[in-house]
């Protein structure tokens, strides 16, 4: 009966999902207008507006009725001054319309202006605000990329269990096989040896005793030659900041943040203006940013000074009074679609006027020498070469052992970039022999990237 | 007295194994928590006694040089130019130099945006090599937003992750090179400053092929629609 009503129950939730996109879509198949005056909107308007958010200027959800609330001025209707002021928005201001000259200092920076818009396209942008159709899906990122890439536990889980269960049969099977010994020995008449208990077995003891070991002495190897690697080393991070999300899905350069690689010895970890060259729009609020985004956005903001609700940057962060700053950040994060707790907002607020403290996962010791430039600029090596697909992983770890072995084995085998790169001009000899065909590739190891003073001195 | 014998065994028995066990566990779990990065031989030769990149110095507090942080990598002094990025070439006009100090000299406000028209230079030839190194710097730093020709469909675009951004086809024809330079340093409307990681000859260089990626200042052609549409005064030097 109860899984009769619940297969009925599923059946027609799963009738209801599948109708529904499709009932909603019938609903809002927007017209020509709005169409033209969408394509209108995103080539003109969306760099600065949001329909149903302060972005650098006002949400402009309702600015037809704002400006006709504004009333008639000089005999022209509020509709027709918003029109004028989109084409130039001093027009309005100059006539003395009072709507215009309360907006013309809405922000430092003044709006663009549109003389090339007509009043077809005017009427096709407002009928698009008017009535916006209901924006598409995101693209969502194709699934089980994740889960292929880290572990699967059922699959050792499965491994363990199956060896569990042939030692069991072992054991089962050597009982039955000495039982039928001392039933053959019974039936012969001859006399039965006493039961010896398992552990007195000494095959078995001197087995044991081997794996054991065996296990002992490969643990302690291994161990010290781990010590001081970090290969897998995953440090939690002070934002949930995920690499997959960033370079992966959205492709943006790894240089775009990491900007020094090429340039200096050190890879820079970006200060929070390159995060804020984006995050100054996207802020996290809209439910498809998941779980974290808005929080997780928001230690940004604390860090650098950014008062999300109004979009502009707080005056003097360094001496700001924290309580001003605090009581700002809540009202944001509790005003919120993604449901921030009370950890969450203290989270956020011990970032206030403070630099974001990255937890560091590259370490080469001090004794070694290691240049990103020469590797990124003069080498040309992408950076998955060590760090490995760092696009895939949500969260990041070291992906190499970043050995002395593994640097060598890599010096020997990588053939340098040599032809069309003046870095290598110098090497007279060798470009002479990879021209008579003497040499066919230089290695790294040929322009002494072996020698022990390259990288210990 | 037999079975008693028997049960002694059995306990000397179970302590040795159970210590073992302890032993291999022990052993098993060196190392395994990747949320720390685990123990280093000889930590002084692993860890730098010298303070580095992102270390703190307890010279710097937060007041000290108006800082916020104590981080051992410094701001540039102000109104100095850093030793490797003082003009290539033509140091000698006012409109060259007034690029390299521009931050010093011109406050971020509109009326400087419009008169950088008249107050900038681009210093450089369009040559090949800047183009490259332009091309370069606008593939990691530019094209995620602004597309790779420029017409405003970079990847982050595309993912909807961020606003649409208005193509270079529509607006640059309107926009001299000096405006340009302006917003790269500044940033314009949602656009943030990219003064952080472009020099000014690297900033230069962009200019140039973004202008030539939609054919407009020294790239315009004659003939074509652009040229009617520039106002006189916004188009780039070149012409």
């Amino acid at each position: 009966m109860n899984v009769n009503r619940y297969s009925y129950l599923s059946f027609l939730l799963l009738f209801a999902l599948m109708v529904a996109p499709s009932l909603v879509h019938a609903q809002d198949a927007p017209s020509e207008q709005v169409l033209a005056g969408e394509k209108l909107f995103k080539a003109n308007c969306a760099s600065c507006h949001k329909l149903n958010a302060k972005l650098v200027g006002p949400a402009l959800e309702g600015v037809e009725k704002r400006w006709t609330d504004g009333g008639e001025h000089a005999g022209v209707s509020g509709r027709d001054w918003l029109k004028r002021w989109i084409k130039n928005w001093q027009d309005p201001v100059n006539a003395g319309n009072p709507y215009a000259v309360a907006m013309q200092n809405y922000d430092a920076s003044a709006m663009t202006q549109f003389p090339a818009l007509q009043d077809a396209d005017l009427e096709n942008l407002l009928a698009y605000i008017l009535t916006p159709p209901a924006p598409p899906k995101p693209v969502e990122p194709a699934a089980g990329t994740a889960a292929s890439t880290a572990e699967n536990p059922y699959t050792t889980y499965m491994i363990w269990g199956l060896i569990a269960l042939l030692v069991i049969v072992a054991i089962v099977l050597v009982r039955v096989s000495n039982l039928l010994n001392r039933m053959v020995l019974e039936k012969e008449g001859q006399p039965i040896p006493a039961a010896v208990p398992f552990w007195k077995n000494k095959k078995l003891r001197a087995a044991l005793t081997l794996l054991i070991v065996i296990y002992i002495g490969n643990a302690t190897v291994t161990g010290a030659i781990d010590l001081g690697r970090q290969q897998g080393y995953m440090p939690e991070q002070p934002i949930k900041f995920s690499h997959e999300l960033h370079s992966g899905i959205n492709k943006i350069d790894c240089q775009y943040c990491h900007s020094s690689a090429a340039e200096s010895k050190h890879s820079n970890i970006p200060s929070s203006n390159v995060c804020m060259n984006c995050h100054k729009g996207i802020k996290g609020d809209d439910p498809k940013n998941g779980k974290y985004g808005k929080i997780e956005i928001s230690k940004i903001y604390a860090a650098a000074g950014f008062n999300p609700i109004s979009g502009t940057y707080f005056e003097d962060y360094a001496n700001q009074d924290k309580a001003y700053v605090d009581s700002i950040l809540t009202v944001w994060l509790s005003d919120s679609k993604v449901t921030a707790t009370k950890n969450d907002i203290e989270a956020v607020l011990a970032q206030v006027q403070k630099p974001i403290e990255w937890t560091r996962i590259h370490n080469l010791p001090d004794h070694v020498y290691f240049n990103h430039s020469q590797h990124v600029t003069a080498g040309g090596i992408e950076c998955q070469t060590c760090h490995g697909p760092v696009e895939t992983m949500p969260e990041l770890y070291q992906f190499s052992p970043l050995s002395m072995g593994w640097c060598i084995n890599c010096h020997r085998t990588s053939e340098v970039k040599f032809t069309q790169n003046p870095y290598y001009e110098t090497f007279q000899v060798y470009h002479e022999r990879l021209k008579d065909g003497e040499m066919k590739n230089v290695t790294v190891e040929k322009i002494g990237g072996t020698e022990c003073q390259k990288c210990h001195y | 007295m037999k079975d008693n014998h028997l049960v002694d065994m059995n306990i000397h028995q179970t302590v040795r194994l159970s210590l073992v066990g302890a032993l291999m566990l022990a052993l098993a779990s060196c190392g395994s928590d990747n949320r720390t990065p685990g123990r280093t031989f000889v930590p002084d030769m692993a860890y730098s006694q010298a303070y580095e990149t992102y270390t703190k110095n307890p010279s710097f507090g937060k007041d000290s040089l108006g800082a916020v942080d104590s981080f051992e990598a410094r701001l540039p002094v102000a109104h100095t130019i850093a030793r490797g990025l003082l003009p290539a070439t033509n140091i000698g006009d006012d409109k060259v130099l007034a690029s390299y100090l521009y931050k010093t000299h011109y406050a971020n406000t509109d009326s400087n945006y419009l008169a950088s028209t008249n107050n900038l230079k681009n210093p450089f030839q369009p040559e090949k090599e800047v183009l490259e190194r332009g091309k370069y710097l606008y593939t990691i730093h530019c094209m995620v937003c602004h597309g790779e020709k420029g017409l405003g469909d970079g990847s982050i675009v595309q993912t909807q992750a961020y606003p649409p951004v208005p193509s270079y086809a529509d607006r640059l024809p309107t926009i001299s090179e000096g405006q340009m330079f302006h917003s790269i340093t500044y940033g314009k409307n949602l656009m943030g400053s990219y003064s952080y990681v472009l020099t000014t000859d690297d900033r230069w260089k962009v200019i140039y092929y973004i202008q030539q990626l939609v054919n407009v200042g020294p790239f315009a052609k004659n003939t074509a629609t652009t040229t009617a549409a520039a106002p006189a005064d916004s188009t780039a030097t070149g012409n």
